[in-house]
């Protein structure tokens, strides 16, 4: 089944040209100044971490800064929240594990 | 070690006013104490101010005049033009994580960290929400009634798929509403609470407020023209799926406050929203040694306030939902009550007047909306800790889980240890346990610096950080009405 995928709200108009990053090896487009969470949920990535001890599946939940559930690991930069982490060109992200 | 003596303020004071937060009540607070002539520093861990209400698209984005968002913009850029003032220093993503002296405030961000003495602290830091757990609430695609405006409000976004709002409380109306305005498909909206105990507050909110139930009434209209079905006297049961949301069970309010499993209906849902209502953030005020007090009709603990908004801490202030849940509109009048006091000048009596009507409104919505039992839909299977996976069965076997104690089953559980610092978890763990709200507030593990995660390596950039100060417990004052 194909994951539910997030989408502009019409009429939204976000910044002009395109960056990318990638995540798990996948490369996935954004736009400048959006967070790495929204450009992930427009990819239909919902999962954004897998937890230490029983490796589930966790994403987006307060998008608010205090439940970490969409925490993600950034090579040189280390355990972030996506929901609040402008995405940068050639940015390295992978799923938070073990870190979080 | 003595701390410095920290003086009540006065109007000739050149040490700035602290505000931390930069929502309406903080905004608003900034806005009178520059227009007073007094230097501000406005700290705030989001990239952009404006908090939860005003919350802002990243900078750069646009909107055309036909895009949906429900967000008040002539408001904000009203507010706004306070950052342009020579007379105030904005710290953006900046966490103010401890208080080494009172009056003194340590912040922490990707711009630097530091510390800062002002001539007055002003707690404008919001509420969170609270947790309701069901079996599969920890799947992708089940997220927060605030994660939802959020995605709407700051990520411009709106989910392809079918979407259930439930929950009990204001913010369910407002989620469901903003969805539908951005075009998704909102099919289901469940409202805990039955809608007789709603009426009584609508009606006195005729007098009280009647913009903001015009608004609610344009709410339900936004959600009814979206052809979603709304039920009052429903919650959430569970959620099902592997990796993601697939489906969501939703069943009758039991008089125990359990759903009526014998009534429950499995409905397709691509995102859940979950609005189980909101608590005053009463964090900063506990680190800053400020009596608190459980009020209901203020959702929760709060710090005790004069009526010039001070705490029981000389100096620092308390305002907008931090500090009693109360909306926007509270927010925006507190925030400039509280300036009028630091600034020795008289509110204006139209504010003051407009306060003590809003403030009877929202203290008679708040109440109506607390259900007669506490929701409760966790199995022993549930996580009820994110954090640490911690599942009820688990809290339940604890050798400390009848100790009465949170902060001893924390220690030996784990409860609460990670990076949420119990935020998420602890309220309703207290409440599945049996401890009763002031048996929670009175053994809830102190709040030690720093208030929230801050990188190690931003920490250090604090050279003299040196011991905080942490009050051995929360102080509660005897409630009163
Ligand atoms: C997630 C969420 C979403 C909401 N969305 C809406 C909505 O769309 N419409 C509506 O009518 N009401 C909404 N509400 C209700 C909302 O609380 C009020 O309407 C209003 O925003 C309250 O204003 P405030 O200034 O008191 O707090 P807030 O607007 O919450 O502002 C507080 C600010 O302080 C910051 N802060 C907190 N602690 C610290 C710290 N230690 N260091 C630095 N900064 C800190 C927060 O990040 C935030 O930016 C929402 C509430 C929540 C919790």
């Amino acid at each position: 089944m194909p994951q539910p995928k997030m989408r502009f709200i019409p009429g939204v108009v976000p910044n002009a040209g395109t960056l990318s990053f990638s995540f798990e090896g996948n490369e996935i487009p954004a736009r400048p100044g959006e967070t790495v969470a929204s450009a992930l949920m427009r990819a239909g990535v919902p999962v954004l971490r897998r937890t230490r001890i029983e490796n589930q599946p966790r994403g987006y939940f307060c998008g608010m800064g205090i439940c970490w559930e969409c925490a993600v690991f950034v090579e040189g930069t280390g355990v972030v929240r996506s929901c609040g982490e402008p995405a940068r060109p050639g940015m390295v992200v992978r799923l938070a594990e073990a870190e979080v | 070690m003595a701390n410095p003596v920290f003086t009540p303020t006065n109007a000739n004071s050149d040490a700035p006013v602290i505000v931390i937060g930069a929502g309406p009540a903080g905004l608003a607070c900034a806005q009178e104490l520059v227009a007073g002539n007094r230097r501000v520093v406005l700290i705030d861990d989001n990239i952009q101010p404006g908090g939860q209400y005003f919350r802002q698209l990243p900078p750069g984005y646009s909107t055309a005049p036909r895009a949906r968002l429900m967000r008040d913009k002539a408001r904000y850029d009203d507010l706004a033009r306070v950052l342009d003032s020579p007379l105030l220093t904005h710290l953006p993503r900046t966490t103010a994580w401890s208080f080494p002296q009172p009056g003194t405030v340590a912040h922490a961000g990707p711009l630097g960290s530091g510390r800062i003495a002002g001539s007055a602290v002003v707690i404008a830091t919001g509420a969170q929400e609270r947790s309701m757990p069901f079996p599969g609430w920890t799947l992708p695609g089940v997220i927060s009634a605030g994660g939802c405006l959020n995605l709407a409000k700051a990520h411009g976004l709106v989910p392809e798929g079918r979407v259930v709002v439930a929950g009990n409380g204001p913010l369910v109306l407002v989620a469901a509403a903003t969805m539908a305005a951005a075009g998704a498909r909102v099919t289901t909206v469940a409202e805990a609470q039955q809608s007789r105990r709603l009426a009584g507050a609508a009606l006195s909110g005729v007098v009280a407020a009647p913009g903001i139930l015009a608004k609610a009434a344009q709410y339900r209209a936004q959600i009814l023209r979206a052809g979603a079905a709304w039920k009052t006297g429903w919650m959430v049961s569970r959620a099902h799926g592997d990796e993601t949301l697939r489906e969501v069970s939703i069943a009758p309010v039991g008089p125990d406050g359990r759903p009526d499993l014998t009534r429950e209906r499995t409905i397709p849902a691509d995102l859940l929203v979950l609005g189980y209502g909101l608590m005053p953030g009463s964090d900063a005020a506990r680190l800053l040694g400020c009596r608190m007090e459980l009020r209901p009709d203020l959702g929760g603990l709060v710090p005790v306030r004069g009526p010039d908004l001070q705490t029981s801490t000389a100096g620092v202030y308390a305002v907008g939902d931090g500090a009693g849940i109360g909306g926007v509109e509270v927010a925006l009048i507190e925030g400039r009550l509280a300036a009028h006091a630091i600034l020795g000048t008289p509110a204006p009596k139209q504010l003051a007047h407009r306060y003590r009507t809003l403030d009877r409104f929202r203290r008679a919505l708040n109440s109506a909306y607390v259900l007669p039992t506490p929701l409760r839909a966790a199995d022993d299977d549930t996580i009820i800790c994110r954090c640490e996976e911690l599942r009820l069965r688990d809290l339940k076997a604890d050798g400390n889980a009848a100790s009465g104690s949170l902060n001893t089953l924390k220690t030996s559980s784990r409860l609460g240890m990670g990076r949420c610092q119990g935020r998420n978890c602890l309220h309703t763990a207290a409440g599945l346990l049996g401890l009763s709200p002031e048996t929670m507030v009175e053994t809830m593990p102190r709040f030690r610096p720093p208030l929230r995660p801050v990188p190690l390596a931003r920490l250090a950039a604090d050279r003299d950080a040196g011991p905080a100060r942490e009050p051995d417990e929360i102080i509660l004052s005897e409630a009163k009405d």
